[in-house]
């Protein structure tokens, strides 16, 4: 994730695959160590899950927390440690000159079975996803940015619970987005293998090339 | 034993009800046959086969014959993670039989109490190893809220982050794990001792000896079936243990607490590796039949069966 605060460059855009020993990998290590060597990330993070961390930002221990845009509302809500209006997205660090900006996650994709016996009512469903209604019901019961930009007019979007999404196209609409690669390859894969590297960096004083070797061979990508 | 035999019934003299009572064994044992080879048989060979291809997330790419064991035993993740597994599995079975040992000796000793306080002790046993990990992942949280720190921060220390430490996070997962399974173990012993009968007690302290002659001669001796099960049972749900490794520590940190099992899970449901993961599983397999064989034999029960009546 860290590394979508470089130019997409970084990665091959048909494979996903990144230098794991290039430049701006190693920034990456650099940076995950000095946010433990300085204290801003606790030693049990090595062991804390994304869900253990976003926990915890709710009861005030972590400052800053990674969410998925639908899960910021809960957030807000269950955030025992905070004042909530004082809750706010903010963009995507960057390392290099592009400004900070959002980064969209992965993508959820809606498709129809050619063999489906309801293939009508199926792409009425679809169609259904895009409408007014449904881009409005999304944003209100799951936080979720509306495809339908129009639907921004409605009232619910200079509430609290909408100002979120009002902000978050906001700075979409200023800086663009960062994305991540169309593909990965064994993705689920990877992200084991860059967990542990990342244990690694926290817990250890290993050296970081070695780190970044040692995950490089264990997925196999010399 | 001549009382027993009086009491057998009579053979049956005809061939129809000879047949019958020949084929009641089998229609007794057959419906749960059959659900073993349904539920584990069958299951255990397509695991074998698809061990022994490349399949990630259900896409089949063909035979690869050993290869994955091949990988498998040429990773030297897989023996770490076996050398874990074998350091938690006996780790926990010390102390898990000898807290069992204990506490069935204690409960014993106590009636109707202690049949109420060993309720209570099963509790953890019965809940999900799950909502058990999560529970202790919570009383050890290193930071306000958690219960050891409440206790650490009342007799003056600072807050200690059990579950990042190399040596704190293994410990903790073998301490979960006695505390969840000991009782389990107690019961079993509890019934043990119960049928070691009271006039041996009896007639050993009027040969004056002491208690711990008592237990040493005549209890330890009596009860050595029902330990024998109760290693043999713990040490295979400590060997598969997987449920408090994930809720816990997800095995970490930096691999100190993957097991074989937490490998399996990671490899085979998170990365969705199933070939590979069913090559560990097989790997898991082969280890729990030979800890179940050595157990068969250690327990005596490879020996032939005697015939009723045989030595008279």
């Amino acid at each position: 994730m860290l590394l979508n605060g470089f130019k997409k460059e970084v990665f091959d855009q048909e494979t996903g695959r990144f230098d794991l020993l290039g430049p701006e990998s190693v920034r990456v290590a650099e940076t995950l160590r000095s946010l433990a060597t300085s204290g801003a990330v606790p030693g049990d993070a090595i062991t804390a899950t994304g869900q253990d961390i976003q926990d915890q930002f709710a009861s005030g221990r972590y400052a800053v927390a990674m969410a998925f845009g639908p899960r910021y509302s809960a957030y807000v809500d269950s955030a025992a440690g905070y004042d909530a209006s004082t809750l706010k997205v903010r963009a995507w660090p960057s390392f290099d000159s592009d400004s900070p900006s959002a980064l969209l996650g992965p993508y959820w994709n809606v498709g129809l079975s050619a063999k489906s016996g309801n293939l009508g009512k199926a792409a009425a469903f679809v169609e259904h996803l895009y409408s007014k209604d449904a881009s409005l019901a999304w944003a209100k019961k799951a936080g979720q940015v509306p495809d339908r930009r129009s639907v921004l007019k409605d009232p619910f979007f200079a509430t609290g619970k909408g100002e979120v999404i009002t902000d978050f196209v906001k700075i979409i609409e200023a800086d663009g987005a960062r994305v991540l690669p169309q593909r990965i390859e064994d993705v689920t894969k990877l992200a084991n293998v860059l967990n542990g590297a990342v244990q690694r960096l926290l817990g250890t004083k290993d050296d970081i090339t070695t780190i970044l070797k040692d995950a490089q061979s264990e997925l196999g990508w010399q | 034993m001549s009382a027993v035999l009086e009491g057998r019934p009579a053979q049956p003299e005809s061939p129809a009800p000879r047949r019958r009572a020949a084929r009641a064994p089998y229609l007794l044992v057959g419906p749960a046959a059959l659900l073993i080879i349904a539920t584990n048989l069958i299951p255990g060979l397509a695991a074998f086969y698809t061990s022994l291809r490349d399949m990630v997330f259900f896409h089949d790419r063909g035979f690869v014959g050993m290869d994955n064991y091949a990988e498998l035993f040429g990773n030297p993740a897989t023996w770490k993670a076996v050398g874990v597994s074998l350091q938690f599995t006996f780790a926990a079975l010390v102390l898990g039989v000898l807290a069992a040992l204990v506490t069935a000796l204690v409960i014993n000793r106590m009636g109707g109490t202690g049949r109420l306080i060993m309720t209570l002790f099963l509790i953890p046993w019965a809940m999900s190893p799950l909502v058990v990990a999560i529970l202790w992942k919570w009383i050890l949280a290193p930071f306000e809220g958690g219960l050891l720190v409440g206790i650490l921060q009342f007799v003056g220390l600072g807050p200690v982050a059990l579950l990042s430490d190399d040596l704190g996070a293994p410990a903790a997962l073998v301490g979960v794990a006695v505390w969840r399974t000991f009782a389990f173990g107690a019961i079993l012993l509890l019934a043990g001792l119960a049928q070691i009968p009271a006039d041996l007690y009896r007639a050993a302290s009027v040969d004056g000896h002491s208690a711990w002659e008592q237990f040493r001669r005549i209890t330890l001796p009596l009860l050595k079936p029902s330990i024998l099960i109760v290693v043999a049972t713990l040490t295979i749900s400590y060997f598969n243990e997987v449920q408090v490794i994930i809720g816990l520590t997800e095995g970490g940190p930096i691999k100190g607490t993957t097991t074989l099992s937490y490998l399996l899970y990671e490899i085979g449901f998170e990365e969705s590796n199933q070939s590979y993961g069913n090559a560990i599983a097989v790997l898991m397999f082969v280890i729990n039949m030979l800890l179940i064989l050595a157990y068969v034999r250690i327990l005596g029960m490879d020996r032939p069966k005697r015939r009723v009546g045989a030595g008279r």
